[in-house]
């Protein structure tokens, strides 16, 4: 049996961070970190960005917080909440006071597609990279996030890489449809064989057959199909799930003030939309994190922070705040078109959402323009 | 309830319905929803496309609600 204060299951961003915020309230009280991943904290954004730009795996690793023990490999499988214990898959029993839910998410999968990267862990990169040799054929599934970064990282690589996915254009669910068709003619310009429009009717590590019966051979398969919140244990515990574990604006979960959740894996109100969303972003994750670890050992503060995400896409790049869902209207203020510019995303009249396309040191303005409730990003 | 991103990723094996398609029959499934129609025989590929593509998802809301407030008057 362990003992300890706080106990944090999920070894990523999140309850590195929330080790780090307890221990700016608490300075002694025992900090258990249990993760299934099979390494210590890493810095995940570098998987599919700066460790394919030349960043050394050094720069992977992040100085965990101080005296927090850290278990590696091992997963949670059960909870009893109002007993202040937990179970590991080792059959190791955890005895805590304060519990924090930082399970993150799993990569989404295609049933029966066995073989095939579905890219989310260091080893998942590790992996890739060692199959990323010159001149290798890759096929990346999925055309939103992580399939546009890797796909762009692997054709830095010196891989031939063949994009499939089934909506019109790059990054169909984030951008305005002009920017999103001309990412498709971007990638192709880079030497990405771009098949837009496409379903997948099977994949394996070696070949993806499409909707139409063509088959695609390649020397790896990778898929970046999204993921999905990692909420079964808070389920079997009886805790409130809604695509995420519910907390409230201080992360605690319904009803409980000693169980809380953050990160990935939480759905938060946030105020200044007048939604709740589940964010899987670095600088939520961070800055979630930390104020919910911190909340977990001194006095409760409330999550108002509008998250940042980014992203490479070769030589462009952006950052972005708020709702950036290509269902709201747009309004795009472009410099250059699609290669420097502003894209307000409004609902009712007021900004939702801002993204920034080349655009740098802005997202503060970004941040207020959308907490002010009107107008739109100019230049 | 499917997945959508896989529903759109895989498909349905079934006639697969783009914008166009869509965009032209949209009035006339609406009507089938409305009376009680088994639409997915009538339509086939149609619910798998609304799934996967919010702009016609949107529009096929916006229509049904059109529709279902000109019913109730």
């Amino acid at each position: 049996m362990t003992q300890t204060t706080y106990l944090i299951v999920g070894g990523g961003m999140t309850g590195d961070m929330a080790a780090k915020g307890i221990r700016e309230h608490d300075a002694d009280g025992r900090i258990v970190i249990v993760g299934a991943d099979p390494n210590p904290v890493y810095k995940r954004p570098l998987l599919t960005k700066g460790l394919w730009s030349g960043a050394p795996e050094e720069k992977l690793w992040r100085e965990p917080a101080a005296g927090a023990d850290v278990v590696t490999g091992r997963r949670i499988v059960s909870l009893d909440l109002d007993g202040h214990r937990a179970t590991d898959d080792a059959g190791e029993e955890y005895e805590w006071q304060k519990l924090l839910l930082a399970t993150g998410a799993e990569p989404r999968k295609i049933p029966g597609a066995d073989g095939v990267v579905w890219f989310r862990t260091l080893d998942d990169y590790r992996l890739v990279r060692a199959k990323a040799t010159d001149g290798a054929r890759f096929v990346v599934i999925g055309g939103g996030f992580i399939g546009s970064e890797i796909a762009a990282a692997l054709a830095g690589a010196g891989v031939k890489v063949t994009m499939v996915f089934p909506e019109p254009g790059i990054g169909f669910r984030l951008f305005p449809a002009g920017l999103s068709g001309f990412l498709v003619d971007y990638y192709r310009e880079k030497g990405v064989e771009v098949l837009s429009g496409e379903t997948v009717s099977a994949a394996s590590g070696t070949s993806v057959t499409l909707g139409d019966g063509r088959v695609l051979e390649a020397d790896c398969v990778v898929a970046g199909l999204g993921v999905i919140p990692e909420t079964g244990l808070a389920e079997a515990a009886g805790l409130e799930v809604d695509d995420g574990i519910v907390v409230d604006l201080y992360g605690r979960v319904s009803g409980r003030q000693d169980v809380f959740a953050a990160g990935d894996v939480a759905r938060f109100p946030v105020p200044a939309l007048g939604i709740s969303m589940r964010i899987e972003h670095e600088d939520h994750a961070n800055t979630h994190g930390k104020l919910v670890g911190g909340n977990m050992a001194g006095p409760v503060r409330l999550y108002d922070h509008l998250p940042l995400f980014y992203s490479d896409l070769f030589d462009l790049g952006y950052e972005a705040v708020g709702q950036v869902d290509s269902r709201l209207e747009t309004v795009e203020d472009w410099q250059e078109p699609n290669r420097k510019g502003v894209v307000t995303y409004v609902e009712d009249g007021k900004p939702r959402g801002v993204l920034l396309w080349n655009v740098w040191d802005k997202v503060d303005d970004a941040r207020k323009l959308i907490r002010s409730g009107e107008g739109t990003f100019a230049l | 309830m499917a997945d959508p991103v896989l529903v759109r990723l895989l498909g349905t094996g079934e006639h697969a319905v783009d914008c166009d398609e869509c965009f032209d029959q949209l009035d006339r499934y609406v009507e089938a929803e409305l009376a009680r129609q088994p639409v997915d025989e009538l339509f086939p590929g149609f619910r798998a496309h609304l799934v996967g593509c919010p702009t016609c998802a949107e529009e096929h809301e916006s229509l049904r609600a059109l529709l279902e407030t000109e019913e109730i008057r």
